[in-house]
């Protein structure tokens, strides 16, 4: 009877459960636009610095010291080149240092790198705006973020010196001289962030010895990696902590040094992270993302659910003479509600899914073709993206978009089931 | 004892001109199988004492006892069960539901007492056989005459065999042919079912008909 109710005004019902579907199309599309959006910019983030996985000793989780190196780096590597999920990696050194022109200086972030390894994962090391990346494995060469450059006021063939710890805690003094600049994703990572050959500083650090100069990959901090699909990246994850051979079997840097002798003792775990732990702020932004978007579909549904209280306060003036006659007879009041919350219920519920099937397939084709922004080009290369977003479909967002649905049409149906109900019937019956 | 008995029953409307006496006094019983019209002028007052009879109006003073019970103490929750249980209606407007068949219009108040759909089915389609309207039984009322539409009210109100059949002015919207179709089926179900009818009207031709008259004047019964 409440199907039935629905088609007495066959077009008021069909503007009603086609707002309810065009909303929810609009929504859902809204979702997978904005989705495929944060994880275009999230992807751009991870290529540029962040990368999709990092491991480090236990040690430097805990204190980032230049002495917190890895303690058993050939197996590290080869355990994450068996990986097939992981495409490539890139072992790094990292200290806080000072770097000095002839006209300032300022604290930075000195990434000691294997140049290849770290432009195969890093596309920072990739997108350099003047000159070249570093080249050969032990030369005095040092790339700037474009920012840093500014503020020093250097330029390509200019020196600057670094200031640092060595791991013996003297200071030491390198020359340096700028072979490119890059072009982060950010200021911040520009002004702080700098590259030197990893050969190297760790030979000015006084890390290496004769043992280690026949590998390829001597000493690193951090062993960088990226993977297929960044978005399955636990059980990668996952998969990597269960080889027992990273965890148990020790393989030691030999050193004359003290402190890295104590490291060898000390048989330090590794600790392994996703991105999501490397950049929490990246994490946070796909929840934040989330809830916004359903907070968006919210208010959309809200405005649905007040043109849906409309349509049912116009039904129940039309029936009020029906809706008397049938207390009348004998229809408890529980049973009117229910007539009233079922008859709003099928027309929000009529619209749903065919908002639902629009938005998927709008969202299922657009994902292929993708959409290009004109105009805005530069705008979306300063958050790192192209100008053809890729919307993605969003089956997890569809089960809370029924679920808000139901809530808020069921509270839209409150109201006017509570006016049918105060109805008198006699004098509901007098109406014309 | 008598089906329904109504003792000094007084209705009393308040309204912005002052209050209106509608029902005065009334004190009168009807039997099992009466077939009675209570009759007077517009705004006599018929269809308040009616609409107390049937507990769709409480009474400012008085009793209304139908089969001992004194509907007029029931609870509103109560009185709605009480009205589905015991009462048929049938209104002057016929008011069936326009989305419903004429065979689901009859099944309704059947529906509304959870009996199962081949029962509600069967009683109606034998209801519908005897107000005349088989054919029609799978017509929505905007496909139906309006004699048509007051029979299909009539036999709703007589699918669950109810006590009594409380029916305000039934004939007022019908033609002539129509009204005498509908009193004859009135008339041979009273006969036959033994269902008792109280009418309220001001048509001749049903005060004709009945086998028992009570005028009403001024909310008050005359000539008794």
């Amino acid at each position: 009877m409440a199907w039935r109710n629905i088609w007495r005004s066959p077009w008021r019902s069909i503007v009603v459960i086609g707002s309810m579907a065009l909303g929810v199309w609009a929504g859902i599309f809204m979702m997978g636009w904005a989705t495929g959006l944060n994880d275009a910019r999230t992807v751009s983030l991870l290529d540029d610095n962040v990368g999709h996985g990092r491991i480090t000793s236990a040690a430097y989780e805990a204190s980032p010291e230049a002495t917190a190196l890895i303690p058993h780096l050939p197996r590290v590597l080869e355990n994450l080149s068996r990986d097939t999920a992981v495409t490539a990696v890139a072992p790094r050194l990292v200290l806080q240092a000072m770097i000095q022109s002839g006209s300032g200086a300022a604290p930075a972030l000195v990434l000691g790198v294997y140049p290849e390894a770290e432009q195969a994962v890093f596309k920072a090391a990739r997108t350099i705006t003047t000159g070249t990346f570093l080249g050969e494995r032990e030369a005095d060469e040092i790339v700037l973020g474009e920012e840093l450059a500014r503020r020093l006021e250097v330029e390509i063939d200019d020196r600057v010196v670094l200031t640092f710890q060595d791991l013996a805690g003297e200071v030491h003094s390198a020359l340096f001289y700028v072979v490119g600049l890059y072009d982060g994703a950010s200021n911040l990572l520009e002004e702080t962030m700098l590259y030197v050959p990893a050969w190297n500083i760790a030979t000015q650090m006084g890390m290496l010895d004769s043992t280690l100069l026949g590998r390829e990959y001597p000493v690193a901090h951090q062993v960088n990696f990226r993977v297929k699909d960044p978005y399955a990246m636990d059980p990668t994850v996952d998969n990597l902590r269960m080889q027992d051979s990273l965890r148990l079997h020790h393989v030691f840097i030999r050193s004359r040094i003290e402190s890295l002798a104590a490291l060898e003792r000390d048989s330090t775990p590794l600790v392994i992270k996703e991105w999501r732990s490397i950049s929490p702020e990246l994490g946070y932004a796909d929840e934040i993302m989330a809830q916004s978007l359903l907070l968006f579909m919210t208010i959309i549904l809200l405005a649905m659910a007040f043109g849906i209280l409309n349509t049912m306060l116009m039904a129940i003036l039309e029936r009020t003479r029906e809706l008397g006659m049938l207390m009348a007879v004998g229809m408890n009041k529980r049973r009117l509600f229910f007539l009233i919350v079922a008859e709003t219920l099928l027309l929000s519920f009529a619209g749903l899914p065919i908002g639902l099937v629009l938005g998927h397939g709008t969202l299922a084709i657009t994902s292929r073709t993708g959409i290009t922004l004109q105009g805005v080009e530069k705008g979306l290369a300063e958050f790192g993206l192209e100008s053809t977003i890729y919307p993605i479909t969003v089956p997890e967002f569809y089960l809370p978009v029924a679920g808000l649905v139901f809530i808020l049409s069921f509270l839209s149906a409150l109201y006017p089931a509570r006016k049918a109900l105060k109805l008198n019937p006699i004098e509901s019956m007098r109406v014309l | 004892m008598a089906l329904i008995e109504l003792q000094n029953v007084v209705k009393v409307y308040e309204s912005q001109a002052g209050s209106i006496t509608a029902v005065n006094g009334v004190s009168t019983s009807f039997e099992e199988g009466e077939f009675t019209a209570i009759v007077g002028p517009s705004g006599c007052g018929k269809t308040t004492l009616l609409n107390a009879i049937g507990g769709l109006d409480r009474p400012n003073q008085g009793h209304i006892h139908i089969d001992g019970v004194n509907i007029v103490n029931l609870k509103d929750r109560d009185l709605i069960d009480f009205r589905l249980q015991h009462i048929g209606f049938v209104f002057q407007a016929y008011n069936l539901i326009p989305v419903l068949t004429a065979l689901e219009n009859t099944g309704f108040i059947l529906e509304l007492q959870g009996v199962s759909k081949k029962e509600r089915d069967a009683r109606a389609m034998e209801l519908l056989e005897a107000v005349g309207l088989a054919d029609r039984a799978h017509n929505r009322p905007n496909q139906l005459s309006g004699g048509q539409q007051q029979r299909v009210a009539v036999a709703r109100a007589l699918a669950s065999r109810p006590r009594f059949i409380l029916a305000d002015e039934p004939t007022a919207n019908l033609d002539s042919k129509s009204t005498e179709t509908l009193l004859d089926i009135m008339a041979a179900l009273n006969e036959k079912e033994k269902t008792t009818f109280i009418f309220s009207t001001h048509d001749q031709r049903v005060i004709d008909r009945a086998r028992r008259i009570l005028p009403l004047e001024d909310g008050q019964l005359k000539g008794l």
